[in-house]
Order: structure tokens, then C-alpha cells, then sequence
């Protein structure tokens, strides 16, 4: 192994060839569903995850036309109430944090320059699992045992006693599914990132938006156990022949426990959506503004203080319960204070677009659309972070404008800017400008029309997770806007899949680099071969495509007969080793399927979480037993 | 007026929430003035903020690029002119931000003053107990023959300190009545306190706050602020037992109430009913609303109410009566007679 | 030994199958769900009066033994019903007699003596016209629907009905096992008590 400036180009074709060889999958069904290809599963994760978002978008409308005017018999009561919790549920497990993992595991080997993520079969299993846990949800849903306690399921509505039947337990399961996937993605990230980076990428030239999938991959790791645990002290709360008194008062159990656990993990969890979606917004504007970003240490800096300050902020959810007076200010103040890491990259966000020259493609329209969403949002939750007016404004429509500000302004809006802004790299083509425009005002002026209203119906009074109101409250207009915007939000999703389907068969031909954007991902072709790096590339700044000099060397000598990568030290990257991957295993889905019976048995009876651990020990035994893959089976042959 | 016109609301959806019974920005106790007075000072230095954040933005869309015409992009960091004037710049909006958020933190530490827990030997204790989806409500008194209950109305003094004692024994519930405080949860095992003095006389709107089941939506209450004198008059009516029917009807509807499903439910005191399943009834006819404020308290809705509940509440616990109609007159007359 | 082809793919064809199995008896179940899972809110009697009203207490019979027919309760089958039981039992006070189920000065439920009937028909008898040694008569004071809702729930007790049907634990000091934890006992006749005698 040895670095060189110009590759042998004689060799260049041989290598190729056996590359594609090495790192292809098999061909046919088998094949399609045991690769470990992390540009393909990361594309099953977004699609997967964009096809929740449009049925939690169904469900919304549907919530939408049962409340544009008062006192609808339109859907009932049990329905409706399994319609807001399906649809919170969805957006948050199923659709908000897989598609930013998703988008993580695709670009994040390619921006630092290697060629799959560390372990690739266990990024197979992730995929699945979740795959699994949105299809139990749904099922669950068709079969009218989707969960009706809201999206956070408190207890003790959603415990034993007064929620009969099993659709709380449908839903506890479908965390655990999510949760497991969603552990898997943060351990992918943080080794993927600590141990293959490129040769001369040091720390400190990490491009910003790995930092971001980094940094919340740590908050997954310590965030997601709490909501595992407490949905499993839920489920056993729940369990016949278990029946545990986590949560029964009158056993010495605590109706706050539950609260406490969940939003322990439910606060980072917004911020593990956002925090990906700052991620984009810098990459964006980065590459747009021609310029790096203003004060990129400050920008990291800021996340980091985001990241640790967001798991210090849990009580400001339950301020109206009673919890100590003197308790809530600490966690007043500690919400105020993470308004300023978030104000910290704003302003270095404008700095950089003040200071440049900014190229206004579709992608910076969103990001503008970000602005405009996002920092109203943030300061109604500034608003919220105060004791006396969350008193008022909780469990209102007013927190229903507020989070779907900071939610859908802060990670879907600079996720439509990703997905313009990279479907060339995934794709090979680009997306119709036009018609992203349209897409862009369409949910812009369909967002503000839905949500905006809703601040001034939060203050009149109107609860949230209501099916109707009454008549003569003056709720009437607002409602009525709320649900035409809707409606137009609607439309703005359907033109963006239009886009998308027409831009596949025919949009223009984007070739490597159509942004001239600084990072490595924009070096390989579009979209990238099976082993990503036709050689491993190394760099000598943070903005390699910019300011590396045309003839930075390359590392040859890793083997093209089997799947190799290069592995390099934490801060420097030097080069330590080389790690040979594993082959394509059908492991991951088998495993996925013994996962799934296990957990869906024992929402029914306890036993199979016992019985369950004889097929899973197998699988396991087998996964991890070296050459029971697709590859060596199919040579042995 | 202008405190109570949200601006940005384009014409059309403009609602005034000034005339309003259930509006955080129409507040009728001092509690909620404290409540109102924070909100606006957050609206105005938030929504300053926002404008200049915005505008900042729309100007580096629209600004000509002229001044950075003979710079050529891109260009690492360090060797762009300008770069450290652009830091300090960041630096003292940071500062500056710093400063109006402990502004607004020691504003939010004054108003929480108000809302804290007072003790004042004069205030009137109440006991709300939250149910699956109606409210339950006990005056307390020194003298334990002077208390009595009363569900889903409450009538408080304008001008003297109330406390509720909040209480749960199935779900988590929360008590809100906009116009005169914030929320609070009625949460099992944890019992709260919530403080208010009324300082408007008025009928306040109010409904359930948390999520607690099928007629979560429905579980509404109407608080009274009355003049001291006229409360007094209230609460010696309250305290009162029913008045025994005089009519052959009524005394008919009385037997009916007594022998069918109405019995296992609902107390009625001075009769033989005594079940605290349901909301007690003794003085229904003089409450505004019934079915926790569903429909308005007249006698065709109570005739609906009593026949179809499930269609007024579907999931609520109380069952049709399949009474006929003569039977259900008599019922209503007698009713009625419960002032 | 793992490396030969044919066998390891005829091993983890058959894992397949077994997997298969799993998930086809698992959608199984999930399907199921519609009739348990079910909420109906508006009233509406289940059976007629008619067909309760031939209820008989015991099949001993002169002659040739006319066929029992048992009424079907769908309460039974459905989660929310068989709660909301549970919830009637306890507002209308079925304890002070019957204790949760162990028996006070009434007899014990979650036993398998049953002095008058265990099938739905012969509980909703007692409940409604009352029984001898002191069952009151509740009709009138209960609607049909409620009835039978506290029908479906008492033979819960003793896990006459699906256990994914029966209710979970309460949320109170625990005094027995939920019933859906409980062992299924079969209903055999007891005798009435004679006077002054607890009832077994």
C-alpha cells in the first residue's frame, strides 16, 4: 500500500472490472434483499421513510377535513384518535429520524472517503427492523388495532386499566423496533466516522455535515434507551401473567415516571431530527454562497452545546403537571439557553450568505424557506420555555403550530433542499428547477396557511387532540384556513413526486460535480459505483474539490479481489490497517424476521420472548461464523 | 385595542380575541393579567427579532453583488477580506442575544411570582376531581355540614383567592380556563394546587387539556365570577337540598328517576339517590350547560341527552334509557324542578 | 462442513419455512383484532329478550332431554366490552357482595362452582331478575347492553373467554391475578347454600 499521484492508467480498467466484481451484489430477489450495500439501503431507508411521510400526510388531511368545521360527524371519535396518534407516531419513529439516517448512511461514507460503513450486514439489519416496526404500526392500523393514546401514549390512559385490547401494545413494540434501528444507524455513524476517514482528514477537516450525523449519533445512543425502556416497562405494565406496577399509584408505582423517561428521550429526539437538518443547511449554503462557511468552529462548537444542552431540557414538556416549582426554572432557563448555540449558527449562516456569492438554485430556496419557518418557530419555543405562558399555551394548538414550525421549517424544509440538492449524486440526473420552485412556494405558502392560525387558536383556547369543538367558540375561520392549507401542502408533496418520477426517466444528465461543491462525495460519478472511490482518495483540507491541489495523491494497494477499506487513526488519520468487510449475507433479513415473531408474539404472551431466543441465537451463531455468506456459498457450489 | 390584534393575521382571519370568554389575551383574573402582560412583552421583543432576521435574509437575496464583484470565490477562509470584522460582528449579536434572553428570563421569574401559591387564610378551598369526561367539584368549609358538591359549573367571588385542590382517580386530566389561568394537570397520586383571583365578574369557558380518552374533546366546564353578595346566594342554594316535586308529573318523572338507570348513577341530595358514579344533579336546572358543556341546558337537549347519548358523546358511560316519550316528559318536568 | 452448498441452503429453507410460519400466524392474529379491537359506542341490544327469556338452570329434564341452546354473548370477543364490564362491576358495586371476584357474603366468581349457570344466558338471568339468598334483581336499573357487558366480564374471571379478550390488571392494590392471567376453570354446579351458610 502506497500513496501515488497518478494511478497506472493501464491498471485502471483492470481495477475497475474487479471492483465491480468484488463489491456488486448477486443478481436476482435473493441478492436484491441480502445486499449490504450502504448506497442502497440508504435509498430503501428514504424511500421507505417518504412513503410514511405520505400517509402520515393522508392521515393529517383527513384530521384536517374532520375539524374544518365544528361539530363534524365526519370520522368519530376512536378513529380519529388513532388517526393522531398513527400520524405523530409516524412522523416522529417513522419517518423524521429514519430518512435523516438515511441520508447519513449515504453520504457519510462518501464525504469522508471511504468505500461502505463499518459494519455493513448490521446496517442491512437496521433497515429491515424498521422496515418491520412501520408495517407492524400499520397493520395495526388497518386492522383497527392502531394505538389511540397519542403519539406519546401517556400513562394511565395508555396502561392496563384504561386502555383494553392491544393497541397500546402494538405501538410499544413498534418503538422497540425503530429504537433498535435507530441504535444500529448511531453505531454505523460514530465508527464509520472515527476509524475510515480519508488519509490527511483530520478532525478538523471534517466536513460540517458529518459533525451533524456524528453528534447525533451520540444523542441516539444515549437518548433512545430511555424510550426503550419506558415502553417496555409500559408493555409489561401491560403483559398478562407479567402485569408489573411500574406505573399503578396504588402499588407504589408513579403516573410521572412515565412522563419523565419518555421526554428524557422525546427532547433530544427533536433535536436528533434537527441537528441533520443543520447539517444540510450549511452544506447548502456552503456550497452556494462559493465561499466556506463563516466561523465553521463556531458552528460545531454549537451543535455540540445543542446536543449536550438538549438532554438537559426534558421538564419544560411537563411544566403544567406537578412537578417542584423551583425544578421548572432550571429547566426555563437551561431552554432559553440552547436559543443560543441555535442563534450561533444563524447568524453565521447569514455571515456566510452576506459574504459570498450566492447562486439562488432550488436547494437555497428551501434554505431560505428555513429561515423564514424555523427561527419563528424557535422563538415561539423561547416563548415556551417560559413557565407562566406554557401554562397557557400547552397542550394547545398553539405547541401544534409551535413544533411543526421547528419541525417541518427546521428538518423537512432543508430535507427537500438535500433532496435537490443531492438526487443528482443519487440519481444521475437533475431535478426539473421549475418545478421545484412551484414545489417550494406551494408548501411554503400551504405551511404558513395550515400552521399559522394555529398560534391565534392556541391562545383562544382550543385543546389539542380534539376531534371536534363547538360551534360557538369562533374557532370556525381559522380551522377552515388551517385545512385548506393543508390541502395545499398536499399538492406541493404531489409535485415534488412528480419531479422526482419525471426527473428519473428524463431530467438533464448531472455528471460528477453540477454544484461545483467542495466535498469528496462530489469526486466520484453520479450516482456512485458499488465501491464509491475507484482508489482511496486522501485530502489536504476541509474543502477538498476546492482547495486540495489538482494532483493530490491517492493510496493504492488495497486488494480488489475481496472487500477491503483502509482504516486511520481518530484525530489525524493516519492510515492504520486495512479491514476486510464482509460479503452480501442474508443474515440481516432472517435475523429481521425472528426479531419481528419474537416481538409480535409477546404482545399477545410472554412465553415467545423465551422461545424466541432459540431461532435468534441460531441466526446469530450463523451471522457471525466466518463465510456463511451469499459470496462463499455460492463459490463453494 | 391594539394589545388584543394579533398583527400578521391577514384581515380575513382576523379574530379579536378582546370580547372573548376563553382567551389567554383576554384575561379576567391576576393571575392571567400576569400571564397576558408577560405574553405580549415576549410578542413584541420576539417578533422584532424575527422581522430583523428576516429582512436580513430577503436582503442578502436581493443585495447586488457588486461589492464582492472583483473577489474571486471560492477562496479559503482566512485569505477573504473582511473575515475577522464578519466575527465580531457575530460575536456582539451573540452577546446581544444573551442579554434579552436573561431580559426575558428575570420578566418570566417576576410573572411565576404571581402565579405561586399564596397563603391566604381567606380563600375558598375547592376540590376538583377530573373524570372520564366530566369535572367534579367540592366546596370545602370549615363546618363539614356546609360542604357540598356540584359538577362541570363552578361559581367562585370576584376578588377573593381560590383554591383548587386538583385530583385525579383514573387518567391524567388537565384543568384550563383560559381567561382566568394557566393550565394544570390533575395528575393520579400526585395532587396539585392551582391559585386564582377572579377580577372581572363573567362566565369563563374551559375545557379538559390532556389527552384523556374518547370525550377528551367534550369534557368542557363553565367557571362563574360573580359579585361576593351574589355568590353568597349561590352557595346557600347550592348547599340546599332538592326541592320535593309538587306536580303529579313531577312526581312521576321523580319515580322514574328513582327505578330505571338514572338511580345507579347520579346523587340527587334529599332523595334516596346517592351514587357518585356520574355528576350529581340536585341543582341541574340552574346550570347553563349539561354533558360537561357539550349542549346548552334546555329541554329538548336534556330530551337528547337522555334518550341518545351516544350521539352526543359517543364513548361516554352514560347509556340510552329507551324510555317512552310520556314517561320521558314526566322526566324532564321533574328535572326541571331542580334548580 | 458449512461450506457445502445444497446443505446449508436446504437448512435455512426450512429456517424460511419456520419463519413463514411466524409471520403467517402472527397476521392471523392480527386479523383477529378487528372483532376484539373493536369500539362501538351506540347502544343497541345484542339479543332479544326471547331468546334469554327460555334460559334454563340446570339440563336434568323429564323425558327426552330438549337441547340447550346457549346464547352467544360477542361481548365476549370483544376487549372494550369486557373492560368496560370491569368498570360497571366496580361503579355498581358488585364487590361489597362478590369481593373481586374471591366471594364475600355473595358466592366466589373465579371459581368453577356455579349454583345457578355459568353460560352467558344463566348469568344475565341472575343479574337481571336477581337470584334466591340475596342476588338482587337489577332490570330496570341496567340497560341490556350493560348487562351483558358485565356478563362477558364476571366469566373473565374464571377465563371462560379468549385470553386476549379478558382485561389486564387495574390500576389498584392488586387483590388477584388480572384475568387475563388467570387459569381457565370449568364450570361445574354447585349447590345453593342452605340458610346461615357462607356459599363455598
Amino acid at each position: 500500500m502506497r500513496l501515488v499521484e497518478a494511478p497506472d492508467q493501464t491498471r485502471r480498467s483492470v481495477d475497475e472490472k474487479n471492483l465491480h466484481h468484488v463489491w456488486s451484489r448477486v443478481e436476482g430477489v435473493i441478492g436484491w434483499l441480502c445486499t449490504t450495500n450502504h448506497k442502497e439501503i440508504s435509498l430503501r431507508y428514504i424511500i421507505t421513510a417518504f412513503g410514511f411521510f405520505c400517509a402520515a400526510g393522508v392521515l393529517a388531511l383527513l384530521m384536517r377535513l374532520q375539524l374544518s368545521v365544528p361539530n363534524n360527524r365526519l370520522i368519530g371519535p376512536d378513529l380519529y384518535n388513532q388517526l393522531f396518534t398513527v400520524h405523530g407516531s409516524t412522523m416522529m419513529f417513522l419517518f423524521a429520524v429514519p430518512v435523516m439516517e438515511g441520508v447519513g448512511l449515504y453520504l457519510v461514507p462518501l464525504m469522508i472517503g471511504t468505500r461502505n460503513v463499518a459494519f455493513p450486514r448490521l446496517n442491512a439489519l437496521g433497515y429491515y427492523v424498521y422496515l418491520a416496526g412501520g408495517l407492524v404500526l400499520y397493520g395495526g392500523l388497518f386492522c383497527n388495532i392502531g394505538p389511540d393514546t397519542g403519539w406519546f401514549s401517556y400513562v394511565p390512559l395508555a396502561g392496563p386499566d384504561f386502555s383494553p385490547g392491544k393497541r397500546v401494545d402494538f405501538w410499544a413494540q413498534m418503538i422497540t423496533f425503530t429504537e433498535i434501528s435507530a441504535l444500529i444507524a448511531g453505531i454505523e455513524i460514530i465508527v464509520t466516522v472515527f476509524k475510515q476517514r480519508a488519509p490527511g482528514m483530520s478532525i478538523d477537516r471534517i466536513p460540517i455535515y458529518v459533525w451533524a450525523v456524528l453528534i447525533t449519533a451520540f444523542m441516539v445512543i444515549f437518548a433512545m434507551p430511555a424510550v426503550m425502556l419506558v415502553s417496555t416497562m409500559l408493555a409489561m405494565d401491560r403483559m398478562s401473567h407479567v402485569a408489573t406496577h411500574f406505573f399503578n399509584v396504588a402499588e407504589g408505582g408513579d403516573a410521572l415516571l412515565y412522563q419523565h423517561l419518555f421526554w428524557f428521550f422525546g427532547h433530544p429526539e427533536v433535536y436528533i431530527i434537527f441537528i441533520p437538518a443543520t447539517g444540510f443547511v450549511s452544506t447548502i449554503i456552503g456550497t452556494f454562497s462559493r465561499r466556506p462557511l463563516v466561523g465553521h468552529s463556531a458552528l460545531v462548537l454549537s451543535l455540540i452545546a445543542t446536543a449536550f444542552i438538549g438532554f438537559g431540557l426534558w421538564v419544560h414538556h411537563m411544566f403544567a403537571t406537578p412537578v417542584p416549582i423551583l425544578g421548572r426554572s432550571f429547566f426555563t432557563g437551561a431552554s432559553m439557553l440552547i436559543a443560543i448555540p441555535s442563534g450561533v449558527q444563524i447568524f453565521c449562516w447569514i455571515a456566510t450568505l452576506w459574504t459570498g456569492k450566492p447562486v439562488w438554485k432550488s436547494p437555497l430556496l428551501f434554505v431560505l424557506g428555513f429561515f423564514a419557518i424555523f427561527v419563528l418557530g424557535g422563538l415561539t419555543g423561547v416563548m415556551l420555555a417560559s413557565v407562566p405562558l406554557d401554562l397557557q399555551v400547552h397542550d394547545t394548538f398553539f405547541v401544534v403550530a409551535h413544533f411543526h414550525y421547528v419541525l417541518i421549517g427546521g428538518a423537512v424544509f432543508p430535507l427537500f433542499g438535500a433532496f435537490h440538492y443531492w438526487f443528482p449524486k443519487w440519481t444521475g440526473r437533475m431535478l426539473d428547477e421549475g418545478i421545484a420552485k412551484l414545489t417550494f412556494w406551494l408548501m411554503f405558502i400551504g405551511f404558513n396557511l395550515t400552521f399559522f392560525p394555529m398560534h391565534q387558536l392556541g391562545l383562544e383556547g382550543m385543546p389539542r387532540r380534539v376531534y371536534t369543538y363547538h360551534a360557538n367558540l369562533g374557532w370556525n375561520g381559522l380551522n377552515m384556513a388551517a385545512s385548506i392549507g393543508a390541502g395545499v401542502m398536499g399538492i406541493a408533496v404531489l409535485c415534488f413526486l412528480y419531479n422526482v418520477l419525471k426527473s428519473r426517466r428524463s431530467g438533464v444528465i448531472a455528471g460528477n460535480n453540477p454544484w461545483q461543491a467542495p466535498t469528496l462525495e462530489w469526486a466520484t460519478t453520479s450516482p456512485p459505483q458499488p465501491y464509491n472511490f475507484l482508489y482511496q482518495p486522501t485530502v489536504n483540507s476541509m474543502h477538498p474539490l476546492w482547495f486540495d491541489r489538482p494532483n493530490q495523491p491517492f493510496v493504492v494497494g488495497l486488494k480488489t479481489d475481496r472487500r477491503e477499506v483502509l482504516t486511520t487513526t481518530l484525530l489525524h488519520a493516519v492510515p492504520e490497517h486495512i479491514h476486510e468487510l464482509p460479503e452480501d449475507s442474508c443474515w440481516p433479513i432472517l435475523l429481521t424476521v425472528v426479531i419481528s415473531g419474537t416481538l409480535l408474539g409477546v404482545i399477545f404472551n410472554p412465553w415467545p420472548f423465551v422461545i424466541g431466543m432459540i431461532p435468534m441465537y441460531i441466526v446469530l451463531f450463523a451471522w457471525f461464523w466466518r463465510d456463511i455468506d451469499l459470496k462463499h456459498l455460492g463459490r463453494a457450489k | 385595542m391594539m394589545r388584543c390584534i394579533s398583527p400578521f393575521l391577514l384581515a380575513a382571519l382576523l379574530v379579536s380575541g378582546c370580547a372573548s370568554n376563553h382567551s389567554a389575551v383576554a384575561p379576567a383574573s391576576r393571575e392571567a393579567h400576569a400571564i397576558s402582560s408577560l405574553w405580549w412583552q415576549f410578542f413584541w421583543v420576539l417578533g422584532i427579532i424575527y422581522i430583523l432576521v428576516v429582512a436580513t435574509v430577503l436582503i442578502c437575496r436581493f443585495k447586488s453583488r457588486r461589492d464582492r464583484a472583483n473577489i474571486n470565490l471560492p477562496q479559503p477562509a482566512d485569505s477573504i477580506p473582511g473575515e475577522s470584522k464578519t466575527h465580531r460582528v457575530i460575536a456582539i449579536l451573540t452577546g446581544v442575544s444573551v442579554v434579552i434572553l436573561l431580559g426575558l428570563l428575570v420578566d418570566d421569574l417576576f410573572a411565576s411570582r404571581v402565579l405561586a401559591p399564596k397563603n391566604d387564610p381567606g380563600a375558598l378551598n375547592l376540590t376538583v376531581t377530573g373524570h372520564q369526561w366530566w369535572w367534579e367539584i367540592e366546596y370545602g368549609d370549615q363546618d363539614p355540614s356546609k360542604v357540598f358538591q356540584t359538577a362541570n359549573e363552578i361559581h367562585i367571588p370576584v376578588g377573593r383567592t381560590i383554591s383548587f385542590t386538583l385530583r385525579s382517580p383514573d387518567v391524567i386530566h388537565s384543568l384550563w380556563v383560559p381567561s382566568l389561568h394557566g393550565k394544570k394537570d390533575l395528575v393520579p397520586g400526585h395532587p396539585a394546587t392551582l391559585v386564582l383571583r377572579a377580577e372581572k365578574p363573567g362566565i369563563y369557558w374551559g375545557q379538559c387539556a390532556e389527552f384523556c380518552g374518547a370525550q377528551h374533546a367534550n369534557m368542557g366546564l363553565l367557571i362563574k365570577a360573580e359579585s361576593a353578595s351574589d355568590f353568597a346566594v349561590w352557595e346557600d342554594a347550592a348547599r340546599k337540598s332538592a326541592v320535593a316535586p309538587m306536580t303529579d308529573q313531577q312526581k312521576h318523572g321523580q319515580q322514574i328517576f328513582l327505578n330505571s338507570t338514572c338511580v345507579m348513577c347520579h346523587a340527587v341530595s334529599g332523595t334516596i339517590a346517592g351514587s357518585h358514579n356520574g355528576p350529581e344533579l340536585t341543582h341541574l336546572a340552574s346550570r347553563q350547560t349539561i354533558a360537561a358543556g357539550t349542549l346548552p341546558n334546555t329541554r329538548e337537549n336534556l330530551a337528547l341527552w337522555i334518550q341518545e347519548p351516544q350521539l352526543v358523546k359517543p364513548g361516554a358511560r352514560m347509556p340510552g334509557t329507551g324510555l317512552q316519550p310520556n314517561d320521558l316528559a314526566d322526566l324532564l318536568d321533574y328535572l326541571q324542578t331542580l334548580k | 462442513m458449512f461450506s457445502l452448498y445444497p446443505k446449508s441452503l436446504h437448512r435455512s429453507r426450512v429456517r424460511m419455512g419456520g419463519r413463514w410460519c411466524v409471520v403467517a400466524v402472527a397476521t392471523t392474529m392480527l386479523l383477529c383484532g378487528c372483532t376484539r379491537e373493536k369500539r362501538k359506542f351506540s347502544g343497541g341490544e345484542p339479543n332479544s329478550n326471547a331468546a334469554v327469556s327460555s334460559v334454563r338452570l340446570i339440563d336434568l329434564q323429564p323425558g327426552g332431554a330438549q337441547p340447550v341452546s346457549h346464547v352467544d354473548n360477542p361481548f365476549e370477543h370483544n376487549a372494550y366490552a369486557t373492560s368496560e364490564g370491569k368498570r360497571l362491576y366496580s361503579s355498581y358495586n358488585c364487590a361489597s357482595c362478590h369481593a373481586h371476584g374471591g366471594g364475600d357474603i355473595g358466592p366466589a366468581l373465579m371459581d368453577d362452582k356455579w349454583i345457578y349457570g355459568a353460560s352467558p344466558e344463566n348469568i344475565y338471568a341472575s343479574i337481571m331478575e336477581g337470584r334466591p339468598n340475596g342476588m338482587p334483581s337489577f332490570r330496570g336499573h341496567l340497560t341490556e347492553d350493560q348487562a351483558w357487558k358485565i356478563v362477558a366480564y364476571v366469566r373473565s374471571m374464571s377465563a371462560q373467554v379468549p385470553q386476549g379478550v379478558a382485561p389486564n390488571r387495574s390500576d389498584e392494590m392488586k387483590s388477584s391475578p388480572a384475568e387475563n392471567s388467570k387459569k381457565k376453570e370449568n364450570p361445574a354446579p354447585a349447590a345453593p347454600p342452605t340458610s346461615g351458610e357462607q356459599p363455598q
